[in-house]
């Protein structure tokens, strides 16, 4: 428990910096910060509703202290991309009794 | 002694101009990489599979149980009255994010030497909106 709470605050603070370092003047190397930062918000959210989104937080953790993900790491989360995908976009159940129209 | 000094003005005049023409030359041969690499992408997609984790969260939670069943729970039906309505905005969500970011995954790839901020940019706005339409992380 103890681990994903640490590397999202390792996480905070490397965007953070970062953000920092964007909103120096004449410095326009990362112009999505705005976005990055908002971004967090999904996995606070994750994690402060006990989904399981700590490896994802722990994976962008290891790439802010200098780990590049290897080929095979890379390739697991897109299988898990796709298959998640999938899930989501699947057909609707039937409407039922009571329950309004979209 | 005069070929010592030939050597020598030689040497140095080469030592003058061997450091701003070997800098010229490093500069105009040396590959410019792109700022932003697969790093960057592997960043936006794990935040991406994040928001799908929470999704397919909402949809298995709103879709376990009967409608009917669902309205007499206080924490469910707040979340999921408009279940039908809320897992259609996020299919619609996901679509734009799945392309934004496989487009930057791709435009990374195929052009290592070109900015790709534009496309990294695009597919952080959409993975970020595509979070907004999930019930509950807004």
């Amino acid at each position: 428990m103890a681990d994903w709470k640490q590397a999202l605050e390792a996480v905070n603070i490397a965007l953070g910096a970062i953000s920092r370092f964007g909103s120096l003047p004449g410095v326009n190397m990362i112009p999505y910060i705005g976005v990055v930062t908002t971004a967090a918000s999904a996995l606070q959210a994750g994690l402060n509703a006990g989904i399981n989104v700590a490896p994802y937080v722990i994976a962008i953790k290891d790439t802010f202290t200098g780990e590049l993900p290897s080929a095979s790491q890379i390739e697991a989360l897109r299988t898990k991309i796709a298959e998640l995908e999938a899930r989501i976009d699947a057909p609707l159940p039937p409407r039922e009794e009571g329950e309004p129209e979209d | 002694m005069r070929k010592v000094i030939i050597a020598l003005t030689l040497a140095l005049s080469l030592a003058g101009c061997a450091t701003p023409a070997g800098d010229l030359f490093k500069v105009i041969t040396t590959t410019i990489e792109n700022p932003l690499t697969t790093v960057d992408i592997y960043r936006v997609e794990n935040t991406y599979a994040a928001a799908l984790t929470l999704a397919d969260q909402y949809r298995t939670y709103c879709y376990e149980r009967p409608y009917a069943v669902l309205m007499t729970d206080p924490v469910g039906r707040p979340l999921c009255e408009r279940r039908r309505r809320n897992v259609r905005l996020i299919q619609s969500a996901r679509l734009k994010a799945g392309a934004a970011v496989v487009a930057a995954r791709n435009f990374i790839a195929g052009n290592p030497t070109l900015n790709a901020a534009s496309v990294v940019s695009a597919a952080w706005k959409a993975v970020t909106d595509f979070q907004s339409a999930i019930p509950g992380t807004r």
